[in-house]
């Protein structure tokens, strides 16, 4: 079919018209269901968030010790915690956080991982070396302390909670990123397209970039609930969420205390957490595909 | 794909080369062990320089001083000293050392050994954390801070070599508690001097002289005594020595138990009391592992009482009343805790203060904090400043805190934040006063009301309230100062009246330990007989007493 | 490509520089020391203890103190264990979460990857959902949630191995899973998207269109390029899973290094902190080099000149 000196067809015409990739890409996430599906559900999951307050007739905070834990009902319908708080309305409050948490530092770390990650590769040479050892310093660095000094010197703020937990993860992923485009950036379309005079940065965003993106959206779905499970730590340590506000990072963590004896108190935020992550990994499919250029050929 | 393959089997034999079973030289068996969850890895095991529980629920089986305690009532009993007589003025102390004292490598133990383990826990090369429990012996404390240089000054005298006097600052009545404390076990200084710094406790090199010694320390792992030959009172030894687990996880240790693999734990998760509970009250008559026993020490808040409006004590009043301290025992800490109506633990060698802090929250208390609050300015809470309740992850704390700033709201219409602080970020907080209200815990050094009390003259080192009366320091001093006993208590109760009327601090409960205690432990009384595990207030472990049944 | 092996080597000694000037002055900025307890101690003693551990010299001369004993790889004397080195503690704990990190990676590689191959091998069916699926567990399911699932079942329930501890060659087991979970999962998401894209491209189309038989195309070509995304992160997976994890150490109860990395911390151990930091250091590198390396061969194209 091609000999490898030929460009395969789609890049050529992404070269030609680089706008139509992303346009073709919306419309096949339209057709995509199980994507379309996925979305719906993390909006209805983002409004809930938001409406919480309109929702429970409980307050996130308001103990009931004589009442204790109890299991589900049709009063409270998660059951309660140890302290008589309603599981239901501690689970839509912990959402807000924990979801602002998980798509925000993931963000920091996909911008910041994917760049970083991109010149580097790309760059290759002493810059790529010197960017390398770089990261490494960065994976060395004692992540307890730099929360601990983060707080001390800021107070506690949730947007260094953001920068905190992005400032770590995109290490991994600037790694994964290079080793992509060290790869990608031999293959003949990218030489072909730099013989042709195609500057750096248009090579990079246009050739290299959509190429990489299965592996940095896959990462990146898979980051999420790292992400929201270790804001439970940072609360841990003092940054993060302060009780009496909830988290679903804190929630599973207190629960696991509660395994034998309240179940309730881990099941239910695992199950959020779960179908959440489920609808963000099948729209992160949906959304691999619909960008993938070479997806047009099946 | 030659390269590929050759690459997949040499990660392959990398990653086996790596495996291999866990070499772990322990697979003997553990007949006749006593099994023991023990918290944490201790820091050391020198008794002259450690301070946590971890440390000495190993060191009291490994070492002893001067004088022992009974198992069960603390009472001094003889230890390396057979016998010892106390001066008229109660300041002079003799003791008559067993003439067949020995280390646990043979070597004979003198009062020589005593002086010279006394002045090495007072040096200030070794920089000791309890040095100033040897503070009652004349110029200890002078000697320590390096005021003296001069050893011959300190208060310790050698009269021969199984006699030993020991001259006190002033009368001390828990005096002969304190010699069996572990800061003054005698440390074996043939061994000490071989071996320097502290690679002397090392498992190949330690010696100690009580009914124990150490076989194997391995770090996060175990530490294992057996019994040591040497010790005079070796023929009671029922056990052939004990495993020390430094578990952290409280659910792993109570799954341990449950499991078989433990004979006592450290502690119980709080969420598995119920379960417990449940199970006690549907077979009363049988036997259960659960126990809560008495522990010397006292739940409280500090308050800041230098930043306002906590300075105003009629504030301090307000949030004192409306704190539910029956309910936060009997619905949060679970253990049988026992509501503060005071702020020494009561019966505290005999000390009980009079019941004054209210056990739960009525409506005369919330009527009585309203209208102090009001009268400090803050009718219904308005206009109260937000201030932090500050606490430190772990146990029960954040339960507790989140609970009381519920309490204040709902009966005041306070609003108080809460902030957790990492340990060392907390201790540092509560230390630079940089605090509002801030949790805190005390645990007697030695059950005598003088331990709970004196730490709130001016300057206490443990302190940190800012808050101090001249009469409240006068009425310490008089106490420290009186020779009869009873004069003595009624120094302290004078003293602790101040300390609720002006409440620098908000008592909430006073510390149980609980405990899983297997059926198999079992206790000798002096005559041998076996008798039901019982525990002390200071929650000492004494092995020596300790046997095991099918 | 050994003389690159030998640059990369060299260069490791500025890097770790940065690191240990970095720490070292880092973790004193971080309020709280080590000798801070609830207890109050004197602060005469405070001082003693202080010049114990020259921490009454200035700053610039601490510094200089410890590179003068790393220069002689010495690590210094631990504050919190106080009758052990830096170095014997890590000498003794590292081989315990090497062993349970390294059973727990294998685990994770030959499970993670079979998994995402099986996946690939027919997307978007039954065969891709179940495996898929079973990896969002992984995923979502902390470790210190599995950790105590799989002891309640098979520890305390089932009773065919001890609940925690490091006596028993069996003890590994529960904790290797424990940890190696969720990097299974990972393995497999990013494995069967790399061989998914990789299916596409065209040499593997050309490679039907030949007639060439599936599963040779499949360990051929497809498997080489398609786990390119696993093998990068393979590095910081390796370091990470070899000098173990805190959770699964305190859950389990196992001597290992990991859970010195954030205990060492809240201690305040400075010679600890440095001593960890360091040594995961020279492991990041090394896990590092031999994926560069593993890229050179497993993609011909990329050359290290």
């Amino acid at each position: 079919m091609t000999s490898p000196t030929h460009f395969p067809r789609d890049e050529v015409a992404s070269i030609e018209m680089g706008r139509s990739l992303w346009q073709d890409a919306v419309q096949r996430i339209r057709g995509n269901k199980v994507a379309m599906m996925s979305l719906c559900y993390l909006v209805l999951q983002g409004s809930l968030a938001l409406l919480a307050p309109y929702l429970t007739r409980f307050g996130y905070e308001t103990t009931d010790l004589m009442l204790g834990a109890t299991a589900p009902d049709w009063v409270h319908w998660f059951g309660t915690d140890d302290l008589g708080r309603d599981m239901l309305t501690r689970v839509l409050y912990g959402s807000r956080v924990s979801l602002m948490v998980g798509l925000l530092a993931t963000f920091v770390s996909v911008v910041i991982g994917v760049t970083y990650g991109a010149v580097s590769g790309y760059a290759g040479g002493r810059v790529d070396a010197l960017m390398m050892r770089g990261l490494e310093i960065l994976y060395a660095m004692p992540f307890t302390f730099f929360v601990i000094i983060l707080m001390v010197l800021f107070g506690r703020n949730i947007y260094l909670m953001f920068i905190a937990l992005g400032a770590v993860q995109w290490l991994t992923m600037a790694r994964i990123v290079r080793g992509q485009v060290v790869s990608l950036k031999t293959m003949e379309y990218v030489s072909a397209a730099r013989a042709m005079g195609v500057r750096n940065r248009a090579i990079i965003f246009r050739h290299i970039l959509p190429n990489v993106l299965s592996p940095v959206i896959i990462y990146s779905t898979l980051t999420i609930p790292g992400v929201i499970l270790e804001e439970a730590f940072l609360s841990f340590l003092g940054l993060g969420v302060q009780e009496p506000m909830s988290s679903w990072g804190t929630l599973i963590a207190d629960g696991v205390t509660a395994l034998e004896t309240f179940p309730w108190m881990i099941l239910y935020p695992c199950i959020t957490l779960m179908l959440t992550l489920v609808a963000l990994n099948f729209l992160g499919d949906g959304l691999r595909e619909a960008l993938d250029p070479k997806s047009n050929g099946d | 794909m030659k390269r590929l393959f050759s690459l997949y089997l040499a990660s392959g034999l990398l990653l086996a080369g790596l495996i291999t079973t866990p070499a772990v030289g322990d697979t003997a068996s553990h007949e006749n062990f006593v099994l023991i969850g023990n918290g944490t890895e201790p820091k050391g095991l020198d008794p002259s320089l450690v301070t946590g529980v971890p440390e000495s629920h190993i060191l009291d089986n490994m070492f002893e001083g001067l004088t022992n305690r009974d198992p069960i009532t603390l009472q001094p009993v003889p230890g390396v000293a057979e016998s010892w007589s106390i001066s008229e003025d109660n300041k002079t102390y003799t003791f008559h050392l067993r003439k067949n004292a020995r280390w646990s490598d043979g070597v004979a133990l003198t009062a020589e050994d005593f002086k010279w383990s006394f002045l090495r826990a007072l040096s200030f090369q070794l920089a000791s954390p309890y040095a100033y429990q040897l503070y009652p012996i004349k110029n200890a404390e002078a000697f320590n801070t390096q005021k003296i240089k001069d050893p011959t000054q300190v208060g310790i005298k050698v009269l021969d070599a199984h006699t030993l006097q020991l001259e006190l600052e002033r009368p001390t009545p828990y005096f002969l508690y304190i010699t069996s404390f572990h800061t003054l076990y005698p440390t074996p200084r043939h061994v000490i001097e071989k071996h320097p710094d502290q690679e002397w406790t090392r498992a190949e090199y330690m010696v100690s002289n009580g009914a124990f010694k150490l076989a194997e320390w391995n770090l996060n792992q175990h530490i294992k005594i057996i019994t040591n030959p040497m010790y005079w009172d070796h023929a009671r030894i029922k056990i052939a020595g004990a495993y020390f687990y430094p578990i952290e996880n409280a659910d792993t240790e109570i799954r341990n138990f449950e499991a078989g693999s433990l004979h006592m734990t450290e502690r119980v998760p709080s969420m598995k009391i119920p379960l417990f509970k449940r199970e006690i009250a549907k077979s009363p008559n049988s036997y259960h592992p659960f126990k809560i026993t008495p522990y010397l020490g006292t739940y409280f808040f500090r308050f800041n009482t230098k930043k306002p409006p906590l300075n105003d004590v009629r504030v301090r009043r307000a949030l004192m009343l409306t704190v539910d301290r029956k309910m936060i025992v009997e619905h949060i800490t679970l253990g049988g805790q026992i509501p503060s109506r005071a702020f020494t633990p009561p019966n505290t060698a005999g000390y009980t203060y009079p019941p004054t802090l209210p056990e739960t929250v009525t409506e005369a208390e919330i009527k009585e904090a309203r209208t102090l609050l009001a009268q400090a300015g803050f009718p219904e809470g308005k206009g109260f400043p937000k201030l932090d309740l500050l606490y430190n992850n772990g146990d029960d704390h954040k339960k507790i805190c989140v609970s009381v700033q519920q309490m204040w709201r709902k009966n005041l219409g306070v609003e108080v934040g809460l902030l957790n602080q990492e340990w060392k970020v907390f201790l540092n907080s509560v230390h630079m006063g940089e605090y509002a209200l801030a949790r805190a815990g005390w645990i007697g050094d030695y059950p005598d009301p003088n331990t709970f009390l004196d730490m709130w003259v001016q300057n206490g080192g443990n302190n940190e309230t800012f808050w101090s009366d001249p009469e409240y320091d006068r009425l310490i001093d008089l106490a420290a100062a009186a020779l009869d006993p009873q004069a003595r208590y009624g120094h302290f109760r004078e003293a602790e009246k101040i300390l609720l009327d002006k409440l620098p601090i908000l008592p909430i409960y006073t510390y149980t330990k609980v405990g899983m205690i297997s059926p198999k432990l079992k206790m000798l009384d002096e005559q041998g007989k076996k008798m039901e595990w019982t525990s002390n207030i200071t929650q000492q472990i004494f092995l020596k007493y300790y046997t095991l049944v099918k | 490509m050994l003389l690159y092996i030998c640059k990369r080597i060299l260069g490791m000694i500025p890097v770790l520089w940065v690191i240990v000037t970095l720490t070292f002055f880092l973790i004193r900025l971080a309020p709280g020391g080590p000798f801070d307890q609830e207890k109050h101690i004197p602060p005469e003693i405070l001082q003693n203890l202080e010049a114990k551990y020259h921490m009454n010299e200035p700053l610039y001369m601490q510094y200089a103190h410890y590179l003068g004993m790393l220069a002689h790889g010495d690590l210094g004397p631990s504050f919190r264990y106080e009758n052990r080195t830096v170095n014997e503690i890590i000498f003794e704990t590292f081989p315990v979460s090497a062993k349970v990190g390294g059973l727990g990676l294998l685990y994770a590689l030959v499970i993670g990857v079979l998994a995402g191959l099986f996946a690939a091998s027919r997307p978007n069916t039954v065969r891709d959902y179940i495996p898929m699926f079973f990896s969002l567990i992984g995923i979502c399911l902390p470790s210190f949630v599995i950790g105590p699932l799989l002891m309640l079942l098979f520890a305390v329930k089932l009773q065919w191995v001890s609940v925690s501890g490091w006596e028993k060659p069996t003890d590994i087991i529960l904790p290797a899973i424990t940890l190696g979970t969720m990097y299974a999962a990972f393995f497999a998401r990013l494995t069967r998207g790399g061989i998914l894209d990789i299916i596409r491209q065209d040499f593997i189309r050309t490679a039907h269109a030949k007639g060439v038989r599936g599963w040779v195309i499949m360990l051929r070509h497809t498997l080489k390029g398609g786990i390119l995304p696993a093998v990068s992160f393979l590095g910081p997976a390796a370091a990470a899973m070899l000098t173990g994890s805190l959770v699964v150490e305190t859950i389990f109860n196992i001597p290992g290094l990991g859970r010195f990395f954030v205990q060492s911390a809240l201690n305040r151990d400075y010679t600890l902190v440095m001593g960890c930091v360091l040594f995961v250091a020279v492991l990041i590198v090394v896990m590092n080099l031999l994926v560069d390396i593993a890229y050179a061969f497993l993609d011909p194209r990329v050359s290290y000149e």
